[in-house]
């Protein structure tokens, strides 16, 4: 297993390596001028000084000289300054992916919690009145864009009932420490984590509830019943185990974007999460910023397909990963 | 108590399709004795694997069984509850079916899904199960019986799998084992040894086998009664050697036709003409009539019953009772 | 005897051949029965007509300033009001659902023609090609979509005309979601390629091109279409995401997207509820009926699926 990993990793680089080059370019095609970016915009430097500090910073050299010099302060972690904030950009990073976190893991537990038991029970009740219920649900889920659904929310229970806040993560101005704080963060957290868990729910409950489908057809439950069990050794035991197959490598999917976050719901919500912080890095031309995230999201998302890849191992028997 | 494991009697089971109703059995009666062997010979469609299912009561939806009587042992299966047919199936009567490879559940070992049934069935502990797999794998002739308890279904071939299913219908010791189309997906050489375990444990065990194939090869080298379904219905009805010597209705002599053997020089074999009718389109009269060589006018618009022209000889045909008289 | 029982047995095949139909009229006849579908096909048939006949619905131009009339709620002159520059809005939404409509559907084309080269080519070559076709798809399809949809656009943004940022973002939802839709036409072809009609056409000697573009390709064609039916539905909430964040088709060209940006502002959400309702019930009604027309047709195709 540990030997199957590595060599995932291993060939995962050239991958990595190529995406990066790709990022690369994309941003030496990026309008303005970095010089003038480095120095802030409003300052007037006389062009030798321009120069020097081209230099300085390998600018004059050849574009592949430059990817390289770019590579390797990469690889040591120093993935330069952002304008914005004016600070490291993996400050920012860490200081916002946390926010973006809480929110996601939140929705995670919700979307699988409730989507495992109503799958199974939409599929072994198919066409019943919950099944339908839950077909309807998922149909308007997948078909409501997640900000106009947000925006819906906010303009019933923020605004007109006035139950929530509208925006944010913490009351303006507030001082709250301890349970107070945790408290204020939750009330703000509700709408958010409700449009995105409807959003994820709508699609999730559609597959597990295909997955057990695609089970329960199979011969081996035909089996199991022949053996006198239970419905519910045949449904939970033999059935879901298999079903739990799918189940499990979507999970694997779905880890890296409990950091890649939401851009849009982030944005209605003005959440202060990492998709903020990249969707204001693209407005702002903060090339620093949106370099290093959208390197940072295609990693993640290898590294999904990499989870699973080994989900799949795990619960599969017939999956040998040697 | 009567002197049949099963008697089943005037058994309807419908399928209530959007776009009809499919009466997959329509009015099967048959007898088991005790130890004894029955063939259910019959085509694709015929209603003999809808038959087995009716015994397990595992119909599926649509489907219901909605007429008749299943006497297991003098009781009525009809009769009894959810609960009460989970403690018969697997340990009183138990099943086998066609594809090996897909009736063993993927992600437990072997060893496992044999235990299963004898933890719920005997009360036994884990260990006790497990020795008891044990003992049932080397009794199916699975050598190495101690490592493969512990495989996965993946690892061993169709042969291997259908001994393991074998395993698991017997490990409960059943009065009654149906075996639906055992062999059918084997490999011959494969298939000989199968049914020969079979015949092998049903002497040890004293096991009463319904046996279900469209092969009648099978049937002669396994079965002590035959009956012979079409459309849902049985057409024919006797003891195997009266069978084989002296076929009565067209249909169970076409399918004797179609069995290939060594002290005939013929170059081809005969097959049946035309195909089975469309359920939701049966024929007006006798079922077989548009496919059948000796039809004659009747034949159109009467349904013949089944009557007996032997000893334990039924048969459902107008032109073979005729004949008889 | 036996010449008339053949005789019977054929009239009686002739019986069951009438009703085996082509695959069209097949899946003609198994949508039809899908309430649901049918209902998904009439709604968004309405919705395309309506955007059509905008000139004819509506008195107004698209882009009329009447400042005097800026800012009013429903009226009997102003169905769905007036904005900031006093344009009618009902008009705007027509358009704009023009804009939308189109992106959603364009992108699927640019999708299915990359989907279609790069699944053809790569499931009949296998190989070292299939290779690097795969990865380039599998390089694409590695990056979280919205992410890099909006950093393409912010750079691609810049030197393109506001005319023309729909055509931007045709090509790059299209571009970035091709690579799901080859996987499936290659796995297909990859299965295809085997069967016996393969080997007759390798037999009478015809040329690669044709073999996959006039003989696989047709075969796996209703799966294209449901595919790319549904993936209208995806393109035209990817258009109305990017629009929405103002990295789309920015105003002074409507679309139902960039139109549900006014609620960003909290007097618009709170007072002026006409502004940004309907657009964005637009989106869910055209992207729901689009939904429901794709289920029903992937049911009808494929009548051994679960829904």
């Amino acid at each position: 297993m540990l030997k199957y990993i590595l060599r995932r990793l291993l060939q995962m680089i050239p991958v990595i390596l190529i995406i990066s080059m790709l990022l690369f370019i994309l941003v030496q095609a990026m309008p303005g001028d970095p010089i003038q970016a480095y120095l802030g915009v409003n300052s007037k430097v006389n062009p030798e000084v321009k120069e020097r500090i081209k230099a300085k910073l390998g600018l004059d050299k050849p574009i592949h000289i430059q990817y390289i010099m770019w590579l390797k302060r990469m690889l040591t972690g120093d993935f330069g300054e952002s304008i914005e904030y004016k600070r490291p950009v993996s400050e920012v990073i860490s200081q916002f992916i946390w926010n973006t976190f809480l929110l996601n893991i939140v929705v995670f537990i919700l979307a699988f919690g409730i989507s495992i038991p109503v799958g199974i029970i939409c599929a072994v009740k198919k066409y019943s009145r919950t099944d339908n219920f839950w077909t309807v649900f998922s149909l308007i889920g997948i078909s409501m864009p997640s900000f106009f659904f947000g925006l819906l929310l906010i303009f019933g229970f923020a605004v007109n009932l006035k139950i929530f806040p509208i925006s944010g993560m913490i009351t303006a101005g507030s001082r709250y420490t301890g349970l107070a704080y945790a408290l204020d963060v939750a009330k703000h957290m509700v709408l958010p984590t409700i449009v995105l868990t409807i959003g994820s729910l709508a699609s999730l409950v559609r597959y597990v509830r295909n997955s057990m489908l695609e089970v329960i057809k199979q011969d081996y439950i035909r089996t199991a019943r022949s053996k006198g069990l239970s419905e519910k050794v045949v449904i939970y035991r033999h059935a879901f185990r298999n079903a739990l197959i799918p189940i499990v490598t979507l999970i694997g999917i779905w880890i890296p974007t409990l950091f890649t976050g939401a851009i849009i719901t982030e944005r209605v919500f003005v959440w202060p999460g990492i998709g903020r912080v990249l969707y204001h890095g693209v407005i702002m031309r903060d090339y620093n910023i949106v370099m290093t995230l959208n390197m940072f999201f295609a990693i993640l998302m290898l590294m999904g397909n990499l989870l699973q890849d080994i989900g799949y191992a795990l619960v599969d028997p017939r999956v040998k990963v040697e | 108590m009567s002197e049949f494991l099963l008697d089943v009697k005037n058994v309807k089971t419908h399928f209530f399709t959007d776009k009809g109703v499919v009466k997959a059995v329509d009015g099967v009666d048959f007898k088991i004795k005790k130890g004894e062997t029955l063939g259910i010979v019959g085509e694709s469609g015929s209603g003999k694997s809808v038959t087995s299912m009716s015994v397990m009561q595992l119909v599926e939806e649509p489907g219901k069984t909605i007429e008749g009587a299943i006497k297991f042992k003098g009781e009525d299966l009809l009769q009894k509850t959810t609960e009460e047919m989970q403690t018969i199936r697997g340990n009183e009567i138990s099943m086998i079916f066609q594809e090996p490879m897909t009736s063993l559940n993927p992600v437990f070992k072997v060893g496992e899904q044999i235990m299963e049934v004898l933890m719920l069935h005997q009360d036994m502990s884990r260990e006790e199960a497990k020795n008891k797999a044990i003992e049932m794998l080397k009794i199916v002739g699975i050598p190495r019986a101690e490592r493969v308890v512990d495989d996965y279904p993946h690892q061993l071939s169709g042969g291997m799998r259908q001994r393991v299913m074998i395993a698991m219908a017997l490990a409960c010791e059943p009065s009654l084992l149906i075996a639906d189309e055992p062999t059918t997906a084997l490999d011959v050489t494969i298939q000989a040894q199968i049914l020969q375990l079979m015949n092998e444990l049903k002497k040890k065990l004293g096991t009463a086998i319904m046996l279900i194939t469209h092969d009648l090869g099978v049937v002669a080298q396994m079965a002590d009664h035959v009956i012979v379904m079409y459309c849902g219905k049985v057409v024919e009805d006797a003891p195997v050697e009266e069978l084989f010597e002296n076929p009565s209705h067209p249909y169970t002599k076409g399918l004797m036709k179609s069995i290939p053997s060594l002290d005939d020089d013929k170059r081809r074999l005969d097959s049946i003409e035309g195909m089975v009718p469309h359920p939701l389109r049966l024929p007006k009269g006798c079922y077989f009539e548009p496919r059948c060589p000796y039809a004659i006018e009747k034949c159109k618009t009467h349904k013949p019953e089944l009557k007996e022209i032997a000893s334990g000889h039924k048969v459902s045909c107008f032109v073979a009772t005729e004949e008889v008289r | 005897m036996k010449s008339e029982a053949i005789k019977k047995a054929d009239a009686q095949k002739k019986n069951e051949e009438q009703e085996v139909v082509g695959l069209w009229e097949m899946v003609w006849a198994n949508f039809k029965k899908n309430k649901l579908a049918v209902f998904g096909l009439i709604a968004i048939s309405i919705l395309i007509l309506l955007v059509i006949l905008a000139p004819i619905i509506t008195p107004y131009e698209r882009d009329a300033v009447d400042l005097l009339n800026a800012e009013q709620p429903p009226s009997m002159s102003h169905w769905l009001g007036t904005d900031e520059l006093g344009r009618d809005y009902f008009t705007r939404i027509l358009y704009g659902g023009r804009i939308s409509l189109k992106v959603g559907l364009f992108s699927v084309g640019v999708s299915l023609v990359l989907g279609i080269l790069f699944g053809g080519v790569s499931g009949f070559y296998g190989g070292w090609i299939d290779n690097i076709l795969m990865r380039i798809a599998e390089i694409i399809y590695s990056f979280p979509f919205l992410p890099l949809a909006i950093t393409l656009s912010a750079i691609l943004g810049t030197k393109v005309s506001t005319e023309n940022k729909m055509y931007m973002v045709m090509v790059i939802i299209g571009v970035l979601r091709f690579p799901g839709l080859a996987r499936m036409i290659r796995g297909q072809i990859l299965t295809l390629r085997e069967q016996e009609f393969m080997q007759a056409a390798t037999a009478l000697g015809l040329s690669d091109s044709r073999k996959i573009f006039r003989h696989l390709i047709p075969n796996t064609f209703a799966y294209i279409i449901v595919n790319a039916t549904l993936g209208v539905a995806g393109a035209i909430m990817s258009e109305s995401a990017l629009s929405f964040l103002g990295l789309g088709v920015v105003p002074p060209i409507p679309t139902w997207g960039n139109m549900v940006t006014y609620a960003t502002r909290s007097y618009v959400l709170k007072n002026m509820p006409w502004l940004w309702i309907p657009p964005g019930f637009c989106i869910f009604i055209a992207v729901m009926s689009i939904n429901l027309m794709g289920d029903g047709l992937r049911d009808a195709v494929d009548p051994k699926s679960n829904r």
